[in-house]
């Protein structure tokens, strides 16, 4: 099980990066932490021609506050997403969902770019840019592009980031008052999620505004659901309303089924998911929960 | 700057400087078994899942069959033999062989050098929840993870 | 015998090696020069003709040596011999057809592994697909797929047993009653595949291995009549550190012939490390098996007898030591119950998957199931707990030794009080009361309990597979009775003391164990004694039972140790009193010296006697000139070739099992936790605390595997799903039970001179049957059954989703 014969390239700079891109396109494939690509490697599921190691680029990896929107460089880590003392206190949610991912070890190398570019339909980070609103960044030989999170997930594997483009960095809207809540099912601890679920508002004088309800693992892409969004936003949530938040989550959904999940169950961990984030929302605006004490598994 | 098929790697190895020409093909695994003679670097299953060829990039526990060696230039690594040079690794050697935290031992030094790093971090507090969190992530057939995690908490109450 | 159950021993022998950084495992090894590399190519298809192979753009890859093709392995070759009526021919690589995906086609050679999976995906081969069947009962319809066409039939083996009288009891019985239960397909996953290193020697017709094989080396015997060389012309090395099997591993012989076939093609040593993908695919998987079972019982939960009919899926070839998923445990087949009368059809059926071969706890994993299944619902049918009828039913201590109605002797044990013991420590009858129906409606899960009891059989001599034959077809002349552990101990000129043992251990502590046991009889310190570790049958004598497999160390293995050890210790006295002019009848061994009882001035150190023996040769009485040398030889006696009526003690002891299990079942997402389980075991005497509850302990996780998460999937058309360690889902830490409890009761067996009973495969058997009766006491009220493993959310949700879907809140 060993990669099957490519080239290998390092840039030192972003520059440099799309210039080999732009060299050699489709033959090309990015290598950031490998966490994914690796084992499509090893296995020759995919066989690149050149693989551009963009592991150099330190210019890609940071955390920075600019107003009121945090920036992610496309090469952090993802520990650093769940340690990171700032994105812990503006964007909790954020750190609680990475902590899903995987292994420890496997978010010691594993990228939050890496994660957004593979695109997997039951990954963490893909969900919580859409329920975050988050703007992406790609660059490529005619310059630089900023798309919607919920538009960059076009399919299973499938972003919206061509051959010759690199995505470059996520920005993230800092909102106050944030009540959230992140849960997934797996099988075994740090598996990919059968399904997950996060669930996001903001209080604003008693009121939940501007609700967010993000589906992730049921069908080829993070779905935000709408009318799950209007049921969450329209009163204050008490206990007895996350039931009707999920069943309007999971309302006409068709999931996809695969060996540990048939698209029926899949439907029902969505909603006991869905249902189970809105009352950890409910537990942190009654000061039940500290945003610290959220795990979020199962 | 040109791609290349082969290239030379130039990185430090439980703190012995290496110099070798590989395939960039060849994972870190391989090029730490093969070139460097750390065959206590396991394969268990070369996709990531079991976490028998773990070994520490600048201190932090990652999986070496998920990596390249053509990645190590300019980067530390440690494999069980450095770690075994520490007083905190011969440590957990030794609570690991009283406990009979191993049987087969194909997973052990996966086991010890998440282990490692974990209690490295001190002086911070470690829970059972950490430990649970860390060795969960590699996969020990024989043991039942009973007698691992009773050797992971007595060196997590022994630590200095 | 004296009950024997140390609280202190020594730590671990084999981990210190790895710690010391001196392990050896097969993949670490560079034993000969010019060393190359093997990548094996392998049918995508499950049933597919092959037309055609080229292998031009492979071989002019550089770096690639030779390609080996099913042509050659049928020109060099033979089938590998079984007992079955009907064999399929099985070779170590496809010749015109494969039979499952993953079957080996051909062979690639090449100075790196790298290279060699490049020319490995550069040969072309022709495929024409046939239809494929993977079910164990269409493959058994007259319209099936045949996969051997010359066969004309997929049954490799149909055999009908009778003991007692069936008819009788089932027409005297007041209730009978019948189900169908399915065992899935799972593997041993040992972290460490297989690995090989074959080298073909032409000019002395001879052929050298280094292997992670563990025996039995009556599988030797096997590949040499395969390879067609003499078996004294075989050598097989297997390196100290072997990182698991648990029976996976004994299915590595043909692999070793292929490569031994791929060396004589390259023309030099060749060296395969099998990979993970591989290993799921084709190496070998417990047997997935489908039992029809009939039970008959009296009003007041005596249990009658049983009918039974086992259709085991063997897979595309029916392989040695198969076909013993139906013949190991015909001795225990009424597991620990006083039932005398059983009828028994055991087929061996061929299909369009890899073929199976041992599982921890092989056969009885697959046996048990349906018994214990059957009897929580036999009690459920009188009204009655499970427990109860256990008890109830159990083999009474009075009535050991036991013969039972097929043939086996349980030699000691006290069943009724292990069973006991498991129910107290679990606080099973206080639980009962806050489960399944009787649990707390505003709860956020179901609850359940359950239990199993096994028997738990080892050692053996694999007499019990002609009883695939019927009586009048075995060979009057071959007849495998007894089976033989040797163990030698040498002496050396300063005192040390070296033993040498014959049994591959794969992670079962051997050197520890044997050095503890050599150190106790001979009142030194475990560390001054020297285990050799791994096997070379070109320096160190060996038999066909050789090896480490149906949890035979304990009883068997330890038993040669002890023997030997004695042998030594007699050598010891005479040669003491030679130098002392003493009666030997008159001294003692006594930490580490001889001293006499009369004077206690007088002795000798181990250290002064040695010197004597080694340096003075030319003073010393013949007998002893060879003293510091012993060999002690353990037969275990009591294992017997089956008679005509197809009974067989098929196991040299049998030790028992009792566990409960306590599961939680989320009413929302079905999610399956253990959340306790007790198991309490009666091995005899225990030799190693640490290595026996280190035992029980992955005996659990094994069986948690098979009961929840384990199973090679393939869609009916025989393509296989479960690939990768993301779809076959080895538990983690995580998975265990939240809290486990081990305990023993000790009740040696004299059919050993150890005591001591098998502590290998123990809670691999029960585990999965203790965790599926807790799931159907959580969801019995529910209306559901439960007859088939792995027990998935997913599978609950098929039964019970569209109630929850009506009543969301969960009741
Ligand atoms: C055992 C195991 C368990 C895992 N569990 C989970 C889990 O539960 N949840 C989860 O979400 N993930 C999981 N992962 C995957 C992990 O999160 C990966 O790290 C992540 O999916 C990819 O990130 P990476 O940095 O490793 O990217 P890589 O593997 O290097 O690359 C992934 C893909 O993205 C492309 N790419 C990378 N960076 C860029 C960029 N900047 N611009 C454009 N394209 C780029 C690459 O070309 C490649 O196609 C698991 C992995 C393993 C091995
Ligand atoms: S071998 Fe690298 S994780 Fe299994
Ligand atoms: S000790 Fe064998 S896999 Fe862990």
């Amino acid at each position: 099980m060993k990669p099957a014969p490519f080239e290998y390239i390092a840039p030192e700079s972003i520059e440099q990066a799309l210039a080999a891109l732009a060299q050699y396109g489709d033959e090309a494939k990015i290598l950031a932490g490998g966490q994914s690509l690796m084992p499509l490697l090893n296995m020759r599921l995919t066989t690149p021609g050149v693989v551009v190691d963009i592991n150099g680029l330190d210019e890609l990896n940071y955390i920075r506050q600019q107003g009121e929107r945090l920036h992610i460089g496309a090469l952090t880590r993802q520990y650093r997403l769940e340690r990171d003392a700032r994105i812990r206190q503006t964007v909790p949610v954020l750190a609680a969902a990475t902590r899903l991912i995987g292994h420890p070890s496997i978010r010691y190398a594993g990228t939050i770019g890496g994660s957004l570019a593979h695109a997997d339909p039951a990954a963490e980070l893909p969900a919580a840019m859409c329920a975050l609103e988050a703007e992406l960044t790609v660059v490529g030989p005619s310059g630089s592009r900023a798309i919607q999170a919920v538009d960059f997930f076009q399919g299973a594997l499938n972003a919206d980031v061509r051959p010759d483009e690199l995505l470059t960095e996520v920005r993230i809207p800092i909102r106050k008052n944030a009540v959230w809540g992140v849960r997934e099912y797996t099988r075994r601890a740090g598996d990919f999620a059968l399904a997950g679920a996060i669930v996001l508002a903001e209080i604003e004088a008693d009121r939940w505004a501007n609700g967010r309800v993000v589906l992730f693992g049921v069908e080829d892409r993070p779905l935000r659901v709408s009318p799950a969004e209007a049921a969450l936003t329209q009163q204050a949530l008490s206990d007895g309303q996350a039931a009707g938040v999920a069943a309007a989550a999971v309302n006409g959904l068709a999931c996809h089924a695969d060996l540990h999940a048939s698209a029926e169950y899949r439907k029902q961990l969505a909603r006991v998911m869905v249902k189970r984030a809105c009352l950890d929302a409910v537990a942190m605006r009654d000061g039940k929960k500290g945003q610290e004490n959220m795990t979020g598994s199962a | 700057m040109r791609p290349q098929r082969r290239t030379i790697v130039t990185t430090e190895v439980n703190g012995a400087p290496v110099e070798a020409l590989v395939d960039v093909r060849t994972t870190l695994a391989d090029f730490l078994r093969e070139e460097v003679g750390c065959t206590s670097v396991h394969l268990g299953c070369e996709h990531g899942v079991c976490g028998a060829c773990t070994v520490l990039l600048n201190g932090l526990p990652v999986r070496s069959c998920l990596r390249l060696a053509a990645q190590a230039a300019g980067h530390e690594i440690t494999t069980l033999e450095g770690v075994m040079q520490t007083e905190r690794g011969k440590t957990i050697g030794q609570v690991f062989v009283e406990q009979f935290a191993m049987q087969c031992g194909f997973c052990t030094a996966g086991f010890a050098l998440s282990l490692y790093h974990l209690l490295e971090r001190a002086p911070e507090p470690v829970t059972d929840q950490d430990i649970h969190e860390t060795l969960g992530g590699h996969i020990c057939r024989c043991t039942g993870y009973v007698s691992i995690v009773e050797a992971a908490k007595r060196l997590r109450d022994h630590r200095g | 015998m004296s009950q024997h159950s140390p609280t202190t021993a020594p730590p671990s022998t084999e981990g210190r090696r790895l710690f010391d950084l001196q392990a050896q495992y097969i993949a670490d090894l560079t034993p000969l020069p010019n060393l190359a590399q093997a990548a094996v190519v392998r049918s995508p298809y499950a049933h597919a003709r092959i037309r055609r192979i080229d292998t031009r753009a492979a071989l002019a890859l550089p770096g690639v040596i030779s390609v080996l093709t099913g042509r050659e392995v049928q020109e060099w070759s033979r089938p590998f011999a079984v007992a079955a009526e009907r064999p399929g021919r099985y070779y170590s690589c496809a010749l015109d057809k494969a039979r499952y995906v993953g079957e080996p086609v051909a062979v690639v050679v090449a100075t790196n592994r790298y290279i060699a999976e490049d020319a490995r995906d550069a040969i072309e081969v022709e495929y024409e697909p046939l239809p494929a069947v993977v079910d164990v009962e269409a493959a058994m319809q007259p319209s099936a797929p045949i996969l051997h066409e010359e066969l004309e039939t997929n049954v490799a083996i149909d055999r009908q047993l009778t003991y007692g009288d069936v008819a009788a009891v089932f027409s005297a019985a007041d209730i009978v009653f019948s189900q169908r239960y399915v065992f899935p397909r799972y593997q041993s996953f040992p972290l460490e595949t297989y690995g090989i290193i074959a080298s073909w020697n032409p000019s002395a017709s001879q052929v050298s291995f280094w292997a992670n094989f563990h025996g039995p080396y009556s599988m030797l015997a096997v590949l040499a009549g395969a390879l067609r060389v003499p078996l004294s012309k075989l050598r097989v090395v297997t390196p100290p550190d072997v990182g698991g099997s648990f029976g996976n591993k004994i299915a590595l012989y043909p692999y070793m012939a292929l490569m031994a076939l791929a060396s004589r093609k390259a023309g030099r040593p060749v060296k395969w490390i099998e990979d993970r993908l591989e290993s799921l695919s084709a190496s070998s998987t417990g047997t997935d098996r489908v039992t029809e079972l009939e039970v008959a019982a009296r009003g007041d939960g005596q249990l009658l007898g049983l009918k039974m009919r086992l259709m085991d899926n063997v897979g595309a070839y029916i392989r040695a030591p198969e076909p013993g998923c139906l013949f190991r445990p015909i001795g225990n087949f009424m597991n620990a119950y006083k039932i005398e009368h059983l009828e028994v059809n055991a087929l061996a059926v061929m299909t369009n998957v890899c073929p199976s071969g041992p599982n921890r706890g092989y056969a009885c994993q697959q046996h048990y199931f349906p018994i214990e299944r059957a009897i929580d619902e036999l009690a459920l049918k009188l009204g009655k707990d499970p427990a109860t009828v256990r008890l109830q039913n159990l083999i009474q201590p009075q009535d050991i030794p036991y013969r039972t109605v097929t043939g086996g002797l349980y030699d000691s044990g006290d069943y009724p009080r292990a069973t006991q013991r498991a129910l107290e420590l679990s606080q099973y009858w206080q639980l009962r009361q806050s489960t399944g129906a009787a649990a707390p409606s505003d709860s956020s899960v179901w609850r359940g309990v359950g239990m199993a009891v096994a028997i738990d059989p080892s050692g053996s001599n694999m007499g019990y597979i002609d009883v695939s034959k019927k009586a009048t077809q075995r060979r009057p002349n071959l007849v495998r009775v007894g089976s033989a552990q040797t163990t030698r101990i040498y002496l050396d000129a300063t005192g040390g003391i070296i033993v040498e043992l014959e049994t591959a251990a794969h992670g079962q502590g051997q050197e520890t164990t044997a050095a503890f046991i050599v150190a106790q009889a001979l009142g030194i310190a475990p560390a001054d004694v020297t285990v050799i570790a791994g096997m070379d049958t070109g320096s160190r004598p060996w038999s066909v039972s050789s090896g480490s497999y149906s949890s035979r160390f304990g009883a068997v293995g330890a038993s040669s140790i002890v023997a030997a050890a004695r042998r030594l210790q007699e050598n010891l006295l005479q040669a003491a009193a030679y130098f002392l002019d003493s009666d030997a009848s008159r001294l003692r061994l006594r930490a580490g010296r001889i001293v006499s009882l009369d004077d206690a001035q007088i002795g000798l150190s181990l250290k002064d006697i040695a010197a004597r023996l080694h340096w003075s040769t030319g003073t010393l009485p013949p007998h002893l000139e060879t003293a510091t040398q012993v060999a002690g030889t353990f037969v275990a006696s009591a294992l017997d070739y089956p008679n005509e009526r197809d009974q067989v003690n098929s196991s040299a002891v049998y030790a028992f099992t009792a566990d409960v299990a306590v599961v939680e079942i989320d009413k929302e997402t079905l999610d399956i936790r253990v959340t306790t389980y007790v198991t309490v075991h009666d091995a005899g005497n225990i030799l190693h605390p640490q290595i026996a509850r280190g035992q029980f302990a992955g005996g659990l996780l094994h069986g948690l595997a098979g009961a929840l998460y384990e199973e090679l999937r393939y869609t009916e058309t025989g393509d296989f799903l479960t690939g990768t360690l993301m779809d076959y889902l080895c538990p983690t830490l995580n998975e265990m039970p939240g809290s486990i409890v081990m305990d023993h009761i000790v009740l040696p067996t004299p059919q050993a001179l150890t005591g001591a009973k098998g502590v290998g495969e123990s809670t691999a058997q029960t585990a999965p049957i203790a965790i599926a009766n807790a799931v159907a006491d959580a969801v019995r009220h529910l209306g559901l059954e439960i007859t088939e493993l792995p027990l998935t959310p997913d599978k609950l949700w098929q039964q019970l989703g569209a109630r929850l879907e009506r009543e969301p809140a969960g009741t």
